[in-house]
């Protein structure tokens, strides 16, 4: 049997389901898993349906492509057009619509993009290539960037000048905090993301359980390890107990990895504000490469356009990403947008809400939806009743709204 | 997705860590190599201390962030 295997097993995920929806009552409790990796297991593994139907999963922020603005993805695209350059990127983000089309498109016109498993690819690129500028597109959480700070670290150590980083990593405590704050979304308890978790330990979500008296469980990415962290949520607030618990301890280490943090914090800084999508701005919430790092900062060693571009009209990723709305309740879903035609961030991802949605959950939950929808109990935003699809043309184009 | 995706998950732009069975270590690279579901890999050690062949590294992005039980990849 495999390890995983142990963490599949059927008969315990159906008898951990029962002990849940014995123990949670009849209150309605809503909890909100932070990470798409957990997102995208719960759609897999149907944990939904094993789950009484008062215990409601939220999909929270957490996958890195998801959260990308479209005016950032076009400042990426400019770069990448620029002569002499070669655009680096993880595959995710090449489909990402950008205002005016994708990394795939800019690729399709000529211009050099290139999906790379690792930001240390990127360093082998602009070694093989000394007399070509290289740009790697930084995206995620606390898991990857100390990736790319190493990169950076090793492109300083060997004197490379060539390679630079368009960088948009993003810290997850700072949109957690947003959405506690907002008034659209009353939440019970969070589960904590495990790999983000990895690198930063369980302590930076203590404010969760001081400040906003919410419990939180960092747990893995097997089904029974969800189910195990909902669990847990349930028992703390049956106990009257707040804490942040740690379901992941195979893995992630209440400290998390002092050497990355150190790393981390060598080469980056937060930045004052970041644009995210659906969320806005949100102050000391990304990073940006230390002052010691600036000849290797695409941002400031290209000239790139800058303009926020609203999504379209029709986009209802905000909504998703902060949990208020269902994916399948976004007027578009599985019609004008799909993992194949993405209008929103959220299906391009196999982590976003939408394509998981799209792509394990929508037959298993199609009846619940059909209700909801039938009975309007639950507003999309197109305020007319319509299901989905009924959303006009111009609804679907993007929206250039101002300079940075 | 792209054909190349792990587990129809992204592996390497999302959140993901990846346990990798290391086969051997090159010190002075700072790199370990090693296997990720069958795949030859090579990943960093730069923030892990003393990784030694036959133990699990969970990776990311081309780096080991973690130590992992050597059960983690069925081992
Ligand atoms: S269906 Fe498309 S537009 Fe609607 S929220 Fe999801 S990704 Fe965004
Ligand atoms: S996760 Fe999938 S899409 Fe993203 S880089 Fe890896 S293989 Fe490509």
């Amino acid at each position: 049997m495999k390890f995983a295997d142990e963490f599949r097993d059927a008969d315990l995920a159906r008898a951990l389901g029962a002990r849940i929806a014995a123990e949670s009552g009849d209150k309605h409790w809503k909890i909100m898993e932070v990470c798409g990796g957990h997102t995208h297991t719960i759609f897999k593994y149907g944990i939904e349906d094993l789950l009484p139907s008062n215990v409601e999963l939220v999909h929270g922020p957490g996958c890195p492509v998801c959260v990308i603005p479209m005016g950032r993805l076009d400042d990426g695209i400019a770069v990448a057009h620029e002569p002499g350059v070669i655009f680096t990127c993880f595959g995710d983000l090449m489909r990402v619509p950008g205002s005016t089309g994708s990394l795939l498109d800019a690729k399709a016109a000529g211009a050099d993009v290139r999906m790379v498993y690792s930001p240390l690819d990127a360093l082998k690129i602009a070694q093989q290539n000394p007399d070509r500028r290289v740009v790697f597109y930084a995206i995620g959480f606390e898991t990857t960037a100390p990736s790319t700070a190493l990169t950076l670290m090793r492109a300083k150590a060997e004197g490379i000048r060539n390679l630079f980083v368009f960088c948009n990593h993003v810290t997850i405590i700072p949109p957690m905090k947003a959405i506690l704050d907002s008034p659209d979304l009353k939440l019970d308890g969070f589960l904590g993301p495990g790999h983000v978790s990895t690198v930063v330990g369980i302590r930076p979500f203590e404010f969760v359980t001081n400040t906003y008296g919410k419990p939180v469980v960092v747990v893995g990415f097997e089904p029974l390890d969800i189910l195990q962290g909902v669990h847990m949520i349930i028992t703390q607030i049956h106990e009257g107990r707040c804490e942040v618990e740690n379901q992941y301890k195979r893995v992630v280490h209440d400290d998390g990895n002092p050497k990355a943090l150190e790393v981390l914090s060598r080469v980056f800084k937060l930045r004052s504000h970041f644009e995210w999508r659906g969320l806005g701005f949100i102050s000391q919430s990304a990073l940006e490469l230390q002052d010691e790092f600036a000849d290797y900062d695409a941002e400031k060693v290209f000239s790139v356009p800058g303009v926020r571009v609203a999504d379209p009209k029709a986009c209802q990723c905000g909504e998703v990403l902060k949990g208020v709305l269902k994916p399948w309740e976004c007027k578009v879903f599985g019609t004008a947008c799909t993992p194949e035609t993405p209008i929103g961030t959220c299906m391009v991802s196999s982590e976003g809400a939408c394509a998981a949605y799209y792509n394990f959950g929508r037959y298993s939950r199609a009846r619940e939806r059909e209700r909801v929808l039938a009975s309007g109990e639950h507003s999309n935003g197109n305020g007319n009743g319509h299901a989905n699809g009924a959303v006009a043309e111009h609804d679907l184009q993007p929206i250039p709204v101002q300079a940075r | 997705m792209s054909g190349e995706c792990h587990d129809e998950v992204c592996i390497t732009c999302s959140d993901q860590l990846l346990a990798m069975v290391v086969s051997d270590v090159d010190v002075p690279a700072r790199i370990a190599r090693g296997t990720i579901d069958g795949a030859d890999v090579e990943v960093s050690i730069d923030l892990i201390d003393g990784v030694t062949a036959g133990e699990v590294l969970l990776c990311h992005g081309g780096v080991a962030l973690q130590r992992g039980l050597p059960l983690e990849v069925g081992a």
